[in-house]
């Protein structure tokens, strides 16, 4: 998304990194608590949809962090970020058949969207709730990118179930809906999209597929090691 | 009388033979198996981690995740142990809550 403040005096862009750099440091302390994925895991994910494709990989210290790099191109300009992200969890309860989490989720880096080379930050906090059979989630995420972008507010939910309960080991296929909420965007297509996708994993392999209401493909697909 | 005493002495030493092997072998591998009731355990991708990370321990020969039951059973090698609290800490630092870890034969 391009903005109109192209112009921007410059003590407001130093402001701007200086809140970023902030965020990013009052965050750092809570790097040493307790562990997102397994630990010791790598994973490789990617996230393709009608705003962007995405690639995101990163390492798991700890059950409770992970540490990794970005890079998104978006379909609908010439803009391309690269960054860093931190994923942090921050809460979980397990009970006999449910788990359910809250995830805050920081990037930043470099945006680039010719003549521009801007930083950016990306805040995200994540909750879901699954049972064998059943799964909810929610995200909330604001963005920023000085000149490119004046900050948006984007949301998705998901609900999804899963049409058989599979064992460990075996093929688990869920069928999912999932609503995001883009109020910034300029077609109004694109400010309310459903996507029905179905989803596929198989011990450390999971691949999405789905088809959106303003007609665009999404495909997913995650590798842990 | 010979012929039946030396046939009763086979028949007795056969079950024996055949008995006590079998019954240490039994007991040997109940011991070495620890199943552990794990919470939250409802997602095959998440519960790779703990194929992972008690996999690469040296004394486990097995680990079967069950979860229809929220069980993990770890089978060790003959002669090695797991404590309690060890075992709670690895399914804990892998993002599980460990509610009671049985001993079958122990």
């Amino acid at each position: 998304m391009i903005s109109s403040k192209q112009s921007k005096p410059r003590i407001s862009r130093m402001a701007n990194m200086f809140l970023a750099g902030f965020l990013l440091i009052v965050g750092m302390p809570l790097l040493e608590a307790r562990p997102v994925s397994y630990a010791g895991g790598w994973t490789v994910m990617q996230k393709n949809n009608w705003e962007r494709n995405r690639l995101h990989v990163h390492y798991s210290p700890t059950v409770r962090n992970s540490l990794g790099a970005t890079a998104e191109i978006y379909r609908h300009s010439d803009r391309e970020d690269y960054g860093l992200q931190w994923n942090r969890l921050l809460y979980r309860r397990n009970t006999r058949f449910s788990q359910a989490n809250l995830y805050l989720k920081l990037n930043g880096g470099l945006a680039r969207l010719d003549p521009f080379d801007e930083p950016f930050l990306k805040a995200e906090v994540a909750g879901d709730w699954e049972t064998r059979r059943w799964f909810v989630a929610y995200s909330a995420m604001g963005k920023y990118a000085d000149a490119l972008d004046d900050g948006s507010f984007h949301q998705t939910a998901r609900l999804g179930v899963a049409p058989y309960v599979a064992g460990f080991g075996s093929l688990h296929t869920w069928f999912m809906l999932q609503a995001g909420h883009h109020p910034e965007e300029t077609h109004s297509e694109d400010q309310l999209i459903l996507t029905p996708l179905v989803r596929f994993f198989k011990g450390p392999y999971l691949l999405e597929l789905g088809w959106s209401s303003n007609d665009e493909v999404l495909l997913n697909w995650i590798v842990r090691f | 009388m010979k012929t039946i005493l030396t046939m009763r002495f086979i028949v007795i030493a056969a079950f024996l033979g055949l008995s006590l092997p079998l019954q240490a072998q039994t007991e040997a591998g109940e011991e070495d198996r620890v199943v552990a009731h794990v919470e939250g355990m409802v997602c095959d991708f998440c519960a790779q981690g703990l194929l992972k990370a008690l996999g690469s321990e040296e004394r486990v020969v097995d680990v079967i995740v069950d979860l229809d039951a929220s069980t993990l059973t770890v089978v060790l090698k003959e002669g090695q142990s797991l404590p309690d609290e060890e075992l709670n800490r690895i399914i804990s630092d892998n993002g599980f809550t460990v509610s009671s870890i049985d001993r079958k034969g122990a």
